[in-house]
């Protein structure tokens, strides 16, 4: 039987987070701002996951003019089953040491 | 020791030089292709210009300021240092000499990277002249405070310092100044990686952008689409708090996510191979009664690390990627040698009564054969010679890279 590593807490928020958000797109820095989380701590676990398949990403097909195309990123059904696996144990967990969890609002402009 | 001088020179003084001559005749060459010798005069002017206009003076005589502020001060610290004699039983002038090439080496990233800044925003020529101003005006710095600190010394004129030669007991400004030759490639090759990556269509906005272009400029293939995306990213936020928040976690995602996860196989790898070959260089001198292998230690790794780094640069095309590379493996480097070099200097006072490092001199005790081990001198000095060569093998590997990546694609710009 293989085991598997449990995510760290940072990593459960973020596959909280974009399971959230279901079938929408989220944008990195909407990530971070939710999760009140560094960008040198989203992204990473971002890379992370993509490379093991469990987030898919794309360009922003149509940005506003004169503003470079954002990368936008969302759960596969493996990243959905992970994040499915993860949330049972941290519902039952202490809610108070868990990190700052909202809600992504799916491709929100920033501010 | 002599037996390992070409190896060195090689290594770490050959490299840097070579490619900087080549990168700047290949980019003369285009010049003259496009505009005749008019061109190279316009194109002179244009990169003197934009190399010192506004907001690089400034820049430069902050530097000059700095540079000079910093030589006082470290000089104050010093002679204070070895005022009376050595107090701390390792040699204080040799080490500030050493410490001295190693500050060179820093001015020459700085250099490089500067060069790297304004060429991304104004093109090869005015990001090499600018740092290669930033070179100068640290000399011109440090230069003017020596006088100051001859008076401090002595006054009337520096003594003389036996250890070194007979040499003046400035030597460590003298020869930092001399070091800074060494720097004079980095700003041609720093404006060519960033005339690479130049955005003509895009201005740079701030401090934080640069900062996050520059680090997420020169990611492995692999991390492009990552660095891409943080720049993206980044356009978006206004708020001056919140940018910079976003640039300094981003810079520290393309330093951590740059790395290859074969880097660490090379760290093993070198540290295998210096350990052993650090083991064998000690029974083999000891055997036939030869000097001791610090030689070994200076000239052996920084070959490796050469090899290493150009080989990742290469592969990954990528001075980031070399570099993180290099300073992995030097510090496995460092690691190997202590783990030998400590029992096997035991084994040298024991058998033969002489220093591990040298030797040529004979410890009272176990204790003092290992302290010779770690003296600070020797241990900055392989420091400061492997960074020389990973460095050189850095460039040589990125600029490689990019040639192999130029001649597949058939595209020219590639090459960089």
């Amino acid at each position: 039987m293989t085991r598997v590593r449990r995510p760290s807490p940072q990593t459960a928020a973020v596959l909280a987070a974009l399971a959230e958000a279901g079938a929408e797109w989220s944008h990195g820095y909407d990530l971070c701002r939710a999760l009140g989380l560094k960008a040198g701590t989203v992204y990473p676990i971002l890379m992370r996951l993509a490379e093991r398949g469990q987030v898919e990403t794309r360009w922003e097909s149509d940005p506003p003019r004169g503003r470079p195309p954002r990368h936008l990123y969302r759960l596969t059904v493996a990243g959905a089953e992970l994040a499915r696996t993860v949330e049972a144990p941290a519902r039952a967990a202490d809610a108070a040491s868990a990190p700052r969890r909202g809600r992504v609002v799916p491709g929100t402009a920033c501010p | 020791m002599l037996s390992f001088l070409p190896l060195l020179f090689l290594v770490a003084l050959v490299p840097a030089p070579l490619l900087a001559i080549a990168v700047f005749v290949v980019r003369l060459r285009g010049v003259v292709r496009r505009g005749g010798a008019g061109g190279v005069v316009a194109d002179v002017i244009a990169g003197l210009r934009g190399g010192v206009a506004r907001p690089v003076w400034p820049v430069l005589i902050a530097v000059v300021v700095g540079a000079a502020a910093l030589a006082l001060g470290l000089g104050r610290l010093y002679l204070a240092a070895i005022a009376d004699g050595s107090r701390w039983g390792f040699d204080e002038v040799l080490l500030a000499v050493v410490l001295g090439i190693g500050a060179a080496i820093g001015w020459a990233v700085v250099a490089g990277v500067f060069a790297a800044a304004v060429a991304r925003a104004r093109g090869f020529g005015a990001g090499a002249v600018a740092g290669s101003f930033v070179l100068l005006a640290v000399a011109v710095g440090t230069s003017s405070a020596l006088p100051l600190l001859q008076d401090l010394a002595a006054p009337g004129g520096s003594p003389a310092v036996a250890g070194l030669g007979e040499r003046d007991l400035l030597s460590p400004f003298e020869v930092f100044l001399v070091a800074l030759v060494w720097a004079l490639p980095w700003p041609v090759l720093g404006a060519a990686l960033g005339a690479r990556d130049r955005a003509s269509d895009r201005r740079v906005r701030d401090v934080w952008q640069l900062l996050l272009d520059l680090a997420t400029a020169d990611l492995p293939p692999s991390r492009s689409e990552w660095g891409t995306a943080l720049r993206a990213e980044l356009a978006v936020i206004e708020q001056p708090v919140e940018r910079r928040r976003f640039a300094l976690g981003g810079v520290w995602t393309a330093l951590r996510a740059g790395a290859p996860r074969r880097v660490w196989i090379w760290a093993v790898g070198v540290a295998v191979v210096v350990a052993g070959g650090s083991f064998a260089a000690s029974r083999w001198s000891l055997a036939h009664d030869r000097a001791g292998v610090l030689a070994f230690w200076m000239a052996v790794p920084s070959t490796l690390l050469f090899a290493v780094a150009l080989t990742t640069a290469w592969h990954g095309r990528s001075f980031g990627s070399g570099m993180r590379a290099g300073a992995l493996a030097g510090a496995a480097s460092l690691v190997a040698v202590l783990a030998v070099g400590v029992p096997e200097a035991v084994v040298w006072a024991q058998a033969r009564a002489g220093y591990l490092s040298t030797g040529d001199a004979v410890p009272p005790t176990w204790q003092a054969a290992v302290g010779d081990v770690l003296r600070p001198e020797f241990l900055v000095g392989m420091a400061v010679l492997w960074a020389m060569s990973a460095l050189g093998g850095t460039a040589l590997g990125t600029a490689l890279g990019r040639l192999r990546v130029a001649e597949t694609t058939g595209d020219p710009a590639d090459a960089g």
